[in-house]
C-alpha cells in the first residue's frame, strides 16, 4: 500500500509506504523542533522573556499593533507572526543603493501605488554586519547597539521597521536574541544608548520586505498590467533570511508544499508566472562578503556554475528572482566574465519587487532602474510585452532633461496617518 | 636509511595527543598542529579563551558527531581548502590543544562565506559559520598579520561602513575603481554616473555619490560613538591602524571624542 508520493524537486519523485511516511514525518517534525540557537522552544522562550522585560520596564517593545494593520503568517516554527502592512520605516541596505537602485525604487513605487504610508529616513545606518560577517571587525555589543539605535529611530517616528536586506534581517534576529537572553550584553547596549540619548526599543516582530510583499501579493496581482503567465521564473532565497535563525521566516503550506520559504515564490505565483524548481535551489549565491570584493573568482565561479548554469539548463528560466541585495549583485555581475569566456547560459537577475513593479506597469528604467543590471533583461521585457526600446528612448530623454536641470520625478510616499512619537535628538 | 619498525611505532605514538588518541578523520591535522605549536602559546590560549567565553559560544557549539552534513552543503568547500566539519572538530579539541585553532587563523577561516548553510543542516545544532565569525573577531582583536592580509585589500569599504553606515557607493563605479570585471555595461554607466544618480527617483538617494543614501551627520556621530564605546575602533586599530585612525579623525570632525 502506497503512503504518498513525495516530490523531491525537478522531475524526481519517490513513492513511500505508510510506515516510511510515518518515519519521514517524525524525522521532519524532529528536524523542525531542533533548529538554530537551540530549539524552537528556546526561540519562543526568548519571545516570552521579551514580554517579561517589557513588564519590568527593562525594554520598550515596538508592538506590531492594529495601527500598523498587521496580517498574520506562519513561520517555520509554526508560530503566528504579525506582518505590519502600513506606516513602514524603510530600513535600507548598505549594498543596494550604490549599484542596484531599482531594488529600492521599485519597492517604494509599489508602496506608493498601494497607498501605503512609509518613512524613508536619513537618520538610518545599515546594520554594519558587513563589517562583522565578512571581516570580524565588529562585536556583539556594537552590532546590537546599532540595531537598537535604528529601531529607536523607527519607534520615535512611529513607523514600523521594514528591513530590505537579508543580512540585516538575520543579524537583527541574532542581536535581538542576544540582547534579550544575555543581561550583560543588554546592559552594555543600554549604557551606550544612554550616551547617544536613546532607549532600548526592540520590535515585537522583525520583518523582511519580502514578507510584506508576500502578504500583499493579492493586491499586487489585482493591479497587474502585463500577462506574465508565459514567464518562467526561478527563485533564489537569500541564506540570511531563512538559514540564519531559521525559525522566524515565513512558510506557507500552499506555497511549494511548505518545503521552501514562501516569500518571493508566492509573489511570482500570485502574479501568474510559471515558477520552476531547480536542483541547487538551497545553494547560496556565492557572495561570501569579502570574496565578492577580493576573491572574486570564487564568488563568480560559485554563482555561475552552481546557480546560473543549473537555473538556465534545468528550467530555461526567463528571470531569476531574489530578495537580497548581495544576491542580486553576485548573481547578476558574475555572468559577465563567464560569458566572455564562451559560456552561453545567462538569465536576468532582479528582485521580486522589481518583477512585481514591472508586471504592474512601472517604467523599466525610470522606476525599476534596469540599466544598472548587467545580465540582459531585453528578452524578459519582450516576453512580458513591454516595449523596452520605446521605454529606453523615454528614459534617455528624461536623463537628458535632468542633466539640463529639470527636477527628477521622485516617488512620493502617501501622507502618514500616525504622528511621530517624539522629535529625534538631533532635531531638539 | 630504511625506517625501522621501532621508528615507525615511535612516529605513530607521536601522532597521539595527550589523551592518547589519533587525529582520526582529519588528514594532515597532526602536521598542521605541529607547525602551529611554533606560535606563541599565550596567544593561542587567549584565542581559545576569547571564543569559549563569548556568550554566543554556548549557542554556536554543542558537540560534533563528525557527520559532515555541514561540509556537504558548504559553498567554499567546493572551491577551496575549507570544511566546516574541521572547524567544529578543532573547536571541540581546542581546550586541550589550542594550537588547533591558531592553525586555522591563517587563511583557513577567511574562506568561509558566512552563509550559515552549515548551521541549518547540523543535527547537533552547531553553528560552524558562527564559530568562524568568533574566530575572525578574535583574529582582528589580536591584530594578527593574517587578519591584516585578509582585510587590507578592502579597507576602504571597512572605513565607509564604520563612518557612514553605508557601503558600496556610486563613486566606487568610477572607471579607475574595482569591479572592472563587470564589463562594458558597467563602464558605460560609469561614464554617465552623475546624471544616472541624479535621475534615481528616490529623494534620499538622488545625486548621492559618496554614500548609498543621504545620512544625517548626527546619525554618523551616533554610529561612531557606538563603535568607540563598544571597543570596535580600538579593535580595528590593532589590525588596520590607518583605518581606525581615519575613523577617529572623521569622528572628531563630527564631535566624537577619541577613545582612551
Amino acid at each position: 500500500m502506497t503512503g504518498a508520493v513525495l516530490n523531491l524537486g525537478g522531475d524526481e519523485q519517490v513513492e513511500v509506504g505508510v510506515q516510511d511516511l510515518k518515519l519521514f514525518e517524525r524525522l521532519a517534525a524532529e528536524r523542525k523542533e531542533t533548529l538554530a540557537f537551540g530549539k524552537v522552544e528556546d526561540y519562543l522562550r526568548m519571545l516570552e522573556k521579551m514580554r517579561e522585560l517589557e513588564r519590568s520596564g527593562d525594554i520598550i517593545i515596538h508592538h506590531a499593533g492594529d495601527e500598523y494593520e498587521p496580517v498574520t503568517v506562519k513561520t517555520l516554527s509554526g508560530r503566528d507572526k504579525k506582518i505590519p502592512t502600513v506606516e513602514l520605516w524603510q530600513h535600507k541596505s548598505c549594498g543596494q543603493c550604490g549599484h542596484i537602485p531599482g531594488y529600492i525604487s521599485a519597492l517604494y513605487w509599489i508602496l506608493s501605488e498601494l497607498r501605503v504610508p512609509y518613512v524613508d529616513d536619513t537618520n538610518q545606518t545599515s546594520c554594519t554586519a558587513w563589517n562583522y560577517y565578512g571581516s570580524g571587525t565588529s562585536n556583539s555589543v556594537a552590532l546590537s547597539a546599532v540595531f537598537a539605535r535604528n529601531m529607536h529611530a523607527a519607534w520615535e517616528k512611529n513607523a514600523y521597521p521594514l528591513i530590505h536586506c537579508g543580512t540585516s534581517y538575520g543579524d537583527y534576529k541574532e542581536c535581538r536574541y542576544l540582547m534579550v537572553m544575555n543581561r550583560e550584553i543588554r546592559d552594555r547596549v543600554k549604557a551606550i544608548l544612554k550616551k547617544i540619548g536613546r532607549e532600548l526599543v526592540i520590535p515585537e516582530e522583525l520583518v523582511h520586505y519580502s514578507e510584506w510583499l508576500h502578504v500583499k501579493r493579492a493586491e499586487l496581482a489585482e493591479r497587474r498590467k502585463y500577462d506574465v503567465s508565459g514567464i518562467k521564473v526561478a527563485v533564489h532565497a537569500a541564506c540570511h533570511t531563512y538559514k540564519l535563525m531559521a525559525e522566524d521566516f515565513t512558510y506557507d503550506a500552499s506555497i511549494m508544499e511548505g518545503r521552501r520559504p514562501a516569500p518571493t515564490t508566492s509573489v511570482a505565483l500570485a502574479l501568474g508566472a510559471d515558477v520552476k524548481e531547480y536542483s541547487t535551489w538551497s545553494d547560496c549565491c556565492g557572495f561570501g562578503f569579502r570574496h565578492i570584493l577580493t576573491e572574486r573568482e570564487i564568488s563568480r565561479s560559485f554563482a555561475y556554475f552552481r546557480k546560473i548554469q543549473p537555473v538556465v539548463r534545468e528550467t530555461g528560466a526567463d528571470v531569476l528572482l531574489v530578495h537580497d541585495t548581495g544576491c542580486v549583485t553576485t548573481l547578476d555581475k558574475s555572468q559577465v566574465v563567464t560569458l566572455a569566456h564562451g559560456f552561453t547560459e545567462t538569465v536576468p537577475v532582479i528582485s521580486d519587487a522589481q518583477f512585481a513593479a514591472l508586471a504592474m506597469g512601472a517604467h523599466p528604467f525610470k522606476v525599476c532602474q534596469l540599466h544598472w543590471h548587467l545580465a540582459s533583461w531585453k528578452n524578459l521585457l519582450h516576453k512580458m510585452g513591454i516595449d523596452w526600446e520605446k521605454a529606453e528612448a523615454e528614459y534617455k530623454d528624461y536623463v537628458q532633461r535632468v542633466k539640463e536641470g529639470v527636477k527628477p520625478e521622485f516617488i512620493k510616499p502617501p501622507p502618514r496617518r500616525l504622528e511621530p512619537r517624539m522629535k529625534a535628538p538631533s532635531q531638539k | 636509511m630504511y625506517v625501522t619498525k621501532a621508528a615507525k611505532v615511535e612516529a605513530r605514538f607521536a601522532r597521539l595527543n595527550g589523551d592518547g588518541w589519533f587525529y582520526g578523520g582529519l588528514p594532515g591535522l597532526q602536521w598542521e598542529a605541529e607547525n602551529a605549536r611554533l606560535g606563541d602559546p599565550k596567544l593561542m590560549r587567549e584565542i581559545v579563551d576569547d571564543i569559549s567565553s563569548d556568550p554566543r559560544f554556548e549557542e554556536f557549539y554543542h558537540a560534533c558527531i563528525n557527520c559532515g552534513n555541514c561540509t556537504a552543503v558548504c559553498p567554499p568547500f567546493r572551491l577551496v581548502d575549507f570544511a566546516p566539519r574541521v572547524v567544529v572538530q578543532k573547536v571541540m579539541h581546542s581546550r586541550d590543544e589550542p594550537e588547533l585553532l591558531y592553525q586555522m587563523m591563517d587563511q583557513y577561516i577567511w574562506s568561509c562565506f558566512q552563509c550559515y548553510s552549515c548551521w541549518e543542516v547540523c543535527p547537533a545544532q552547531n553553528n560552524p559559520g558562527g564559530l568562524v565569525a568568533l574566530l575572525k573577531e578574535s583574529a582582528v582583536n589580536h591584530g594578527l598579520v593574517s587578519a591584516k592580509k585578509a582585510l587590507e585589500p578592502y579597507s576602504k569599504i571597512l572605513y565607509k561602513v564604520m563612518v557612514t553606515g553605508t557601503q558600496i557607493t556610486p563613486d566606487m563605479h568610477s572607471s579607475n575603481a574595482p569591479f572592472r570585471d563587470w564589463g562594458g555595461g558597467k563602464a558605460d554607466l560609469a561614464k554617465h554616473l552623475k546624471e544616472e544618480r541624479a535621475a534615481v527617483p528616490v529623494e534620499t538617494m538622488a545625486g548621492v555619490i559618496d554614500k548609498s543614501w543621504k545620512v544625517d551627520e548626527s546619525t554618523m556621530r551616533e554610529l561612531m560613538t557606538i563603535e568607540r564605546e563598544a571597543g570596535v575602533t580600538e579593535m580595528v586599530k590593532r589590525t588596520l591602524r590607518d583605518v581606525g585612525e581615519m575613523v577617529e579623525e572623521a569622528g572628531e570632525e563630527l564631535g566624537v571624542k577619541r577613545g582612551d
